[in-house]
């Protein structure tokens, strides 16, 4: 598993989030902090059949006022944004999506470029509120970025996602 | 049994624990028996209820969580039956509602009918239990009180609607209600 320019970020932000749930979609630039939380006995992460579960999973967990955040690939909106609008929009549920990247620099797939790129257009026309951490703020920021997503949900009283590009590679040590 | 008739047996015999409510004529039908803040009314988000039920348990293990749904939502939601056979939350009680139709929406049939729905949750791992009339409902919403779950009740109801307007309750008062109940 090649290690990740980011992961240490996000494992850190979840951390200091302290989240108890972490629900979430597999992706392979994610194994990383999967694999962290998946070995943290005082964290429950566990796999989601698809998207939109998740999204219901975490909103039952957050309205419990439970820690929790929700794992996914931005291919995975299709699935999720119904339940993202018609109930954590709707229903004003203070939930944070983390989703990671594909498309862009550093992609190898072929099929998910044209929908990856556009899923941030697409969060916005739907309302969403979108922070990205990517090759453009720099990672010392990261950490801070998604303790204060998770604030502004609550502040906002919407779900909150972000969307982090976990594509590059750490250099070998 | 009507749906009304079902939704009353399960409110009775579950005052004190959240329920939360499929979208259509069944949470017209369960704001008709009474407006209560532990009940988290659905508007829209098919298939979702069984999902958020399932995110109530594992929040609050302490107590039980009632989900009601309807045929057609449970089989548009039957991704969760993956992830409730992996964690098997003992305190998750999901009632499906099963008339083989999409009564909100002019009776259209489902494909309930063509498959086995609770072998389909037994083979997950929960306890099922039928409920052809109100007797059988009652004895079966105590079962799940004597037994840990995850249950699944198969609730068989008449095709057909209570005729009642829409419930347009503001969605965020809705939450923030059942919200609070659940921090009481």
């Amino acid at each position: 598993m090649p290690r990740r320019l980011g992961s240490a970020e996000i494992i850190a932000g979840l951390q200091r989030l302290g989240i108890e749930f972490l629900p979430f979609v597999p992706c392979s630039t994610a194994a990383e902090v999967l694999a962290h939380f998946q070995a943290q006995p005082s964290v429950q992460a566990f796999p989601v059949t698809r998207e939109e579960e998740g999204v219901g999973i975490l909103a039952g967990l957050t309205l419990a006022r439970r820690r929790a955040v929700l794992m996914m690939q931005d291919t995975g909106f299709g699935n999720a944004l119904t339940a993202l609008t018609t109930f954590g929009q709707a229903y004003h549920v203070p939930m944070l999506v983390v989703a990671t990247r594909t498309g862009g620099l550093g992609e190898i797939n072929a099929a998910v470029p044209a929908y990856s790129e556009s899923v941030p257009d697409v969060l916005h026309a739907a309302g969403l509120s979108v922070f990205a951490l990517d090759a453009r703020t720099p990672l010392p920021e990261w950490e801070g970025t998604l303790v204060g997503a998770k604030r502004y949900a609550e502040t906002a009283h919407r779900p909150v996602i972000v969307l982090a590009d976990l594509k590059r590679e750490a250099p070998a040590a | 049994m009507t749906r009304l008739d079902a939704l009353g047996e399960i409110l009775a015999a579950c005052p004190d624990d959240p329920v939360v409510g499929t979208c259509g004529a069944t949470i017209r039908e369960l704001a008709a028996l009474g407006v209560r803040d532990s009940c988290l009314y659905m508007q829209n988000s098919m298939g979702l209820a069984g999902p958020i039920g399932l995110g109530l348990a594992l929040a609050r293990p302490q107590g039980r969580v009632i989900v009601i749904e309807g045929d057609g939502g449970t089989l548009m939601g039957l991704s969760q039956l993956g992830t409730l056979a992996l964690l098997r939350p003992a305190n998750l009680v999901l009632a499906v509602l099963d008339n083989g139709v999409h009564a909100s929406t002019g009776g259209q049939p489902t494909a309930a009918g063509a498959l086995d729905l609770a072998a389909l949750f037994a083979a997950a791992g929960c306890r099922t239990a039928p409920a052809e009339d109100p007797d059988a409902l009652r004895a079966a919403l105590a079962a799940t009180r004597a037994a840990p779950g995850p249950w699944m009740l198969h609730v068989r109801i008449t095709p057909g609607n209570a005729p009642l307007p829409y419930y347009q309750e503001d969605p965020a008062v809705i939450a923030e209600r059942f919200a609070a109940f659940l921090a009481r």
